[in-house]
């Protein structure tokens, strides 16, 4: 039976660095993808929550359900 | 449940592009909108909350068509008993039923649940909010979605909020969540004309559980062989429940749906079982009073359930109270003896005596007296 040869330092060498670039060109996901518009707003509370408050800030004082039910549903 | 601020509930986390598989696909496949536009509110312009509402299923079918197809059926998406039921009281007169239809629309159809108010939100009926930065959840989070809408009664009947009610045995010594009982088969299952909610294909038994209770050999084998088929197992093993009535409704002045209740209380009552049937054949099964009332449909119509009596307003239920021990299954007397929890002549409201002679126990059914 043969013994396995030991992989040379170059032949390892030249595996990280196929990963590597393969890692950094993998294309990101599509969600990533908008990133400059939904998703880098949405996983951001420093935006999100200037954000929200700008969105609440047009709805003041529009009821958004009635708050007369009383009992139990 | 704790309240989510604004934000929390539209706040994705970054790991779900990369570590979801539906962080694949760009937000605006399922919620629409316009990624490229620059300003946040027209960006949004379109944009749907719920994808999976309320063509139910309807982008989520793609991947998962069988579920899909059975879960736009289920009686979480359909609330079909709700039509059922209704429409059974409901006056014939099509201009009058139309009118019922329409408060049941907007009233009781409101509390549906979906694909994406289950697995990926709370329910918009609680308000909403991610469950998890937009992770998909395979078991929904029992307090953040099933008794986020179950709140009134199984909530507080299981969790023990009722006061001087334990809470329910399976969970006070087994931490026993909703789905270990109530399964993603039953939870999907296709019942489109469902008459009621055990009509559901895959819900769950107690002798699913309890297979061996039974047996010569299991605990109080002589009680459970001579109770099987005459009465439920909850007629023995559950605690008081919640029980409402007259329930009304209508719009506000702007033009928001809103309830009012009349009354609820704790009660324990047992009648005769509406729903007999060879999977129930038992005679005595725990009943509730459910808060229809003959006007309820007022502010639509007059006359609205003008077949009033067509069902009965006591209907079998299962509630969420069982304990080992109840005060009914202390002693054979407690129950042989202790009529007044059967639901008789004399206990049931005079405008509801035709609506439930069905369940009604007759003096010659009562169980014998003296049993030791």
């Amino acid at each position: 039976m043969r013994k396995a040869s030991k992989p040379s330092s170059k032949w390892l060498l030249g595996l990280a660095v196929a990963v590597l670039v393969l890692v950094a060109a993998w294309p990101a996901s599509r969600a990533e993808q908008e990133s400059d518009q939904c998703f880098a707003c949405h996983t951001n509370p420093a935006r999100l929550i200037p954000a929200m408050r700008e969105v609440l800030r047009a709805n003041v004082g529009v009821p958004s359900g009635s708050a007369e039910s009383e009992g139990e549903g | 449940m704790e309240p989510l601020a604004p934000h929390e509930k539209v706040f994705v986390l970054p790991e779900f592009a990369t570590e979801d598989i539906h962080g694949d696909m760009g937000c605006h496949e399922c919620h629409g909108g316009d990624p490229s536009d620059g300003d946040m509110l027209t960006a949004h312009d379109g944009v749907v909350r719920d994808p999976s509402y309320p063509v139910l299923g309807s982008v989520c079918e793609d991947c998962h068509p069988e579920i899909a197809e059975t879960a736009s059926q289920s009686l979480h998406a359909t609330l079909a008993p709700y039509e059922s039921m209704i429409t059974a009281r409901a006056s014939h007169d099509p201009e009058v039923l139309a009118e019922v239809n329409a408060g049941r629309e907007t009233h009781c159809n409101t509390c549906h649940a979906s694909c994406g108010q289950c697995h990926v939100s709370r329910p918009a009926y609680v308000g909403g909010g991610l469950l998890a930065g937009h992770f998909f959840e395979g078991k929904p989070p029992m307090r953040e979605v099933c008794t986020a809408c179950h709140g009134s009664r199984v909530e507080r009947e299981y969790f023990g909020k009722n006061e001087g009610i334990p809470p329910d045995v399976h969970w006070r010594k087994r931490f026993m969540e909703c789905a270990s009982c109530h399964s993603g088969e039953e939870m999907h299952g296709s019942a489109p004309n469902a008459m009621s909610r055990y009509d559901a294909p895959n819900a769950p038994t107690c002798v699913g559980c309890h297979q061996d209770i039974y047996a010569p050999d299991a605990a109080n084998a002589e009680q459970h062989e001579l109770h099987r088929d005459l009465v439920s197992c909850h007629v023995c093993h559950a605690m008081p429940y919640k029980n409402c009535w007259g329930c009304h409704f209508a719009l506000d002045d702007h033009g928001f749906p809103f309830f009012r209740n009349d009354e609820s209380y704790q009660d324990f009552v047992v009648g005769l079982n509406p729903l007999a049937s060879e999977s129930r054949p038992e005679r005595f099964v725990v009943l509730r009073h459910v808060p229809v009332a003959e006007d309820s449909f007022r502010f639509y119509v007059d006359g609205g359930l003008s077949n009033y009596s067509a069902l009965p307003t006591w209907k079998m239920a299962t509630p969420h109270t069982i304990q080992r021990r109840t005060p009914q299954n202390e002693s054979c007397g407690n129950c042989h003896d202790n009529h007044e929890w059967f639901l008789q002549q004399d206990n049931v409201r005079p405008e509801e005596q035709a609506a439930n002679q069905g369940v009604i126990v007759g003096q010659d059914m009562l169980p014998m007296q003296g049993v030791e």
